[in-house]
């Protein structure tokens, strides 16, 4: 394959498909589905390929030049390839199920072909090789997501999608202004390991401090930063395929992708350090951490307990980039990955409990496990894996940042590290056990799924979801995990 | 067909100038007319720019034989021929609309709109003040007759506000050419500028024509008779005043400032357009957030997106990249702006009405339309990748180099201003409510939904296929 071609075809796979999908009628269900799935299964391919590729360390570079100064550009390195290999994966996964979940709803081809352009924009913003492509498609990202979010309709899926507009245009109207700034001062700046601004760190020091906290602040909106995470419980209207996406490939972890390149790629750990801007940025994620775990223990609806542990989980990214040192950065990165599959398990399967029994609260999920045995499994998987319980995959990243911590001389991490896990147990335990031990009331307990020939569609993505939990927390160690990919990020992050 | 780019220029004036008087005489051939005056005048604007391309330089004419002073100059450069096919592309989208929009009650749309087209090319390429009067008066007139088109009331009113107040700023306009031509003996732009000083005559002359062309442009606070006029005119008509008939007093502004009086630059007077151009933002912006009507709140939207232009102002002659950026950003919103005026008139033409109150049952069953007013307001707020983005990101970066970071500012929350309008209309599309059959919904044609898409499509295209315009724009010089 042309490798000039490939990064063009991976981000197009999906959204060619999308805008032909806008133009199918309602009743086209076969033809949807198909399209759907040639899309996705496409993209996999594609990426499949790519990982090969970037692991033999050969370059991708696809250039569109708009103006002076401005060029759209799309690159691969380790790092982009991770995140693309998610969103791929888990975009496959996420079809399936969404195809059983609004099978008889209505509008199904508005939200398919949203759906597939939101992924498209999730694989540029992986691809971006510069800060402006990156801005670009972050931005169509906000627009893209924000049919699907209020996709119910109603006055309060309005108003939650409101809310969402007014946090991620102005986070994204931040980001334009200090990226502008930074250009200003820099020339355009290319995603380059190691970063690209140090030359220019004595004569602007104080500049570069404010654009990186304008940065922070217009990225912290979509990683769900606290105090900049009120959208995201609110955006729980959407969806269910859209929530599991929105928490474990598309917005937040834009975010925190995007803050990951800053650190690394754009500022450059060893500058970000000389500056002091990763303390600060490590005792901002360590609050995030602590207050969405407190926040989820308070919530009994499914999906807003699920919500406030994403703002939580996600600044683990953000806290391994923000302490010096590899086996820090191999924490974070590899924990971009193993939230994804984490949260997506769980949030499909509260979709499922939704779909199926009619259940949003946590206190009317007794038993459900008897009733639900494969759903339940695979949220237990994951549920323990975010406690972080070995040999699952949240184990594997809370040890390589408590390690981390300590051996970049913040050994507090491991404290907040402790008691975040402890309240994740807090708040996941009550309700593993609530499912598998506890017998609802009479009505509930006579209440049973509904028979339905598609349910496979809805089984399956989870299962397998939580079944690479396991393999990434107990596998950790072989050539194809995760981990090792991460690590291949982490040296060439390190040494470039 | 010519041969000369220079007759090539001026065949642009004259093709919609005879087209004007035979669908005067032959009213009821008007559509078949305008089509094939539109598709003619492709040749002479393809030569002009191919001509720009190849030879990189400007194509300066004298009529009747004499050079200037005596004679009447034109001239082309690169920016005036990328504003030529501009307005070209602009009237083809409201051509296209038309057809199926103006009724047979409306024959004396096709001349006025021809007389439109012709002011406004002959506007871009004068070169001499008198001359831009001539061009400005047509274009007035036109527009003022255009917007009463309709014969209601409110329409009525609003044209006779605006013939007020445009005959107002054109007379202004001619008083200060009159004094330049006592206080200089000549009217012809490049002579002006070598003779003309920082005089009290030359003052005076330069402030009365600003100020003119102040009114004409509908700058803040100037900019009241713009709303009701753009908002109850016909849709393709509101598209036309709102998309170029408000630029051409701008761009003479520019010419004005940047050319002309460059020798003689006050300092600091033209930093008060900057401000207006600030004000103009703000409150276009606020007052198109609370509009209950949606052409009154695109009418607003227009005198906010107007303050962007004028924002810089005062850095245009001296930032390589300012002109390109306005440019940009009056491109974009040009095409942006005929996009959501013709959406706006196939939802009347769906409900019967525009407000937006109302507007959620019918939205949702117009979907091509929908898509025409999202990417349109993709360019108006300026997110990439679009020609708004694009030409904001350029004046973004002049204002950082200059440090006016109030500028900067502005530039930024300008288009978060214009996201809260445009997702209010946006919003409609997805109240969730079922169509009902109790309210009567009326499906537009398709050609009038698509012609809508298709501008705002042009819109989001300037900012992907830009290398182009902007190498255009380059040639031949600058302001």
């Amino acid at each position: 394959m042309n490798s000039a071609l490939l990064l063009p075809m991976i981000l197009f796979s999906s959204f060619f498909t999308g805008l032909i999908i806008f133009f199918l009628g309602e009743s086209m269900h076969k033809a949807r589905t198909f399209l759907n799935l040639l899309g996705a299964v496409l993209k996999v391919v594609l990426v499949v390929q790519l990982l090969a590729g970037v692991h033999a360390e050969e370059p991708y570079h696809s250039v569109l030049k708009l103006a002076p100064g401005v060029e759209i550009v799309l690159t691969a390195d380790a790092l982009s390839v991770f995140f693309v290999t998610l969103s791929a994966a888990l975009w496959l996964l996420t079809t399936i199920y969404a195809i059983g979940y609004l099978e008889r709803s209505p509008n199904r081809s508005r939200f398919f072909g949203f759906f597939s352009i939101c992924v498209s924009a999730t694989t540029g913003v992986a691809l971006s090789g510069n800060l402006i492509t990156f801005l670009l498609f972050y931005e169509l990202l906000t627009l893209s997501t924000y049919p699907l979010v209020i996709h119910k309709g109603g006055d309060k899926a309005l108003r939650a999608g409101q809310r969402y507009l007014a946090y991620t245009l102005i986070g994204g109207a931040i980001l334009l202004f200090a990226i502008a700034w930074l250009q200003s001062l820099a020339g355009p700046v290319a995603f380059v390991p190691g970063g690209a601004l140090a030359p220019f760190a004595d004569e602007h020091a104080w500049e570069l401090k404010v654009i990186f906290a304008l940065l922070i602040l217009g990225l912290g909106v979509k990683a769900a930063i606290v105090p900049l995470h009120g959208w995201l419980p609110n955006a729980m209207v959407a969806p269910a395929p859209v929530s599991s996406l929105l928490h474990a490939v598309a917005v937040v972890k834009a975010g925190a992708f995007g803050i990951v390149r800053m650190v690394y790629e754009v500022y450059g750990i060893e500058l970000s350090r000389d500056l002091g801007l990763l303390h600060p940025l490590a005792i901002v994620a360590s609050i995030t951490i602590l207050y969405g775990s407190f926040c989820a223990l308070a919530q009994d609806e499914l999906k807003k307990r699920l919500a406030y542990s994403t703002v939580s989980q996600v600044s683990y990214i953000v806290l391994g980039a923000a302490i010096f040192g590899p086996v820090a950065t191999i924490g974070g990165i590899v924990h971009l990955f193993h939230q994804g599959i984490m949260k997506i398990t769980l949030f499909f399967a509260a979709g499922n409990y939704a779909q199926a029994l009619g259940i949003h609260r946590i206190s009317q999920m007794n038993g459900v496990g008897r009733k639900m045995p494969w759903t339940t499994v695979a949220f237990s998987v994951g549920a323990l894996g975010m406690i972080g319980v070995p040999p699952l995959a949240g184990y594997v990243s809370k040890w390589y940042l408590q390690k981390g911590g300590v051996e970049g001389g913040e050994p507090w991490i491991s404290a907040v590290l402790s008691m975040s896990s402890l309240l994740n147990a807090a708040y996941f335990l009550p309700i593993l056990y609530r499912a598998w031990f506890l017998s609802g009331s009479p009505e509930q307990e006579a209440a049973s799924p509904a028979k339905r020939t598609d349910w496979w569609m809805l089984v399956l993505p989870p299962v397998l979801t939580a079944l690479f939990v396991v393999y990434a927390g107990a596998f950790a160690e072989t050539p194809y995990s995760p981990l090792e990919w991460a690590k291949m990020i982490a040296q060439r992050e390190y040494e470039p | 067909m010519p041969t000369d780019p220079a007759t090539a220029a001026l065949w642009l004036v004259l093709i919609p100038l005879v087209t004007a008087v035979i669908t005067f005489l032959l009213p009821s051939a008007g559509r078949c007319l305008v089509t094939v005056a539109l598709a003619i005048a492709l040749l002479p604007l393809m030569q002009l720019i191919q001509y720009l391309w190849v030879v990189d330089g400007s194509v300066i004419h004298a009529l009747g034989g004499w050079a200037a002073p005596l004679g009447i100059a034109v001239s082309v450069q690169g920016d005036k021929a990328f504003l030529l096919a501009l307005i070209w592309l602009v009237c083809v989208g409201v051509g296209l609309y038309s057809l199926r929009y103006m009724g047979e009650g409306y024959k004396a749309f096709w001349p006025l709109w021809m007389c439109l087209w012709a002011g406004l090319n002959g506007l871009v390429i004068a070169d001499d003040l008198f001359n831009l009067y001539v061009t400005l008066e047509l274009i007035g007139l036109a527009a003022v007759a255009l917007t009463a088109l309709t014969g209601e009331a409110a329409a009525l009113k609003a044209a006779v506000r605006y013939l007020i107040l445009g005959l107002t700023g054109s007379l202004l306009y001619l008083l200060g050419v009159a004094l330049t031509y006592a206080a200089y003996g000549a009217v012809d732009m490049p002579t002006v500028a070598k003779v003309m000083t920082a005089t009290p005559t030359g003052n005076v002359a330069i402030a009365l024509m600003t100020v003119g062309l102040c009114l004409k442009a509908a700058i803040f606070p100037a900019h009241v008779w713009l709303p009701p006029a753009h908002a109850n005119a016909k849709a393709p008509v509101s598209a036309l005043l709102s998309a170029l008939v408000v630029k051409g007093a701008f761009l003479i502004l520019v010419r004005l400032w940047c050319d002309v009086y460059r020798n003689a630059q006050t300092s600091g007077a033209q930093e008060w357009l900057g401000y207006l151009g600030a004000a103009a933002l703000l409150w276009g912006a606020s007052q198109a957030i609370i509009q209950q009507r949606l052409k009154m709140l695109i009418a607003y939207s227009t005198v906010a997106q107007l303050g962007y232009l004028f924002l810089l102002f005062p850095l245009i002659p001296t930032h390589a990249n300012a002109w390109p950026g306005v440019l940009l950003m009056l491109a974009a919103h040009a095409l942006a702006k005929t996009a959501f005026f013709l959406a706006a008139g196939n939802v009347i033409w769906a409900a019967g009405h525009d407000r937006l109150r109302d507007l959620d049952i019918v939205m949702p069953r117009l979907p091509v339309t929908a898509f025409a007013i999202a990417l349109a307001g993709v360019s108006l707020i300026g997110l990439p990748p679009s020609g708004g983005f694009l030409g904001k990101w350029l004046l973004l970066g002049v204002a950082m180099e200059s440090e006016r970071w109030w500028a900067a500012i502005l530039l930024v929350m300008g288009g978060l201003l214009a996201s809260v309008y445009i997702f209010r209309v946006l919003m409609l599309v997805f109240s969730g409510k079922a169509p009902s059959d109790a309210v009567s919904f009326q499906a537009p044609p398709p050609i009038m939904e698509w012609a809508a898409l298709g501008m705002a499509l042009a819109a989001i295209a300037l900012g992907l296929a830009s290398e182009l315009p902007l190498a255009l724009i380059e040639r031949g010089g600058r302001p």
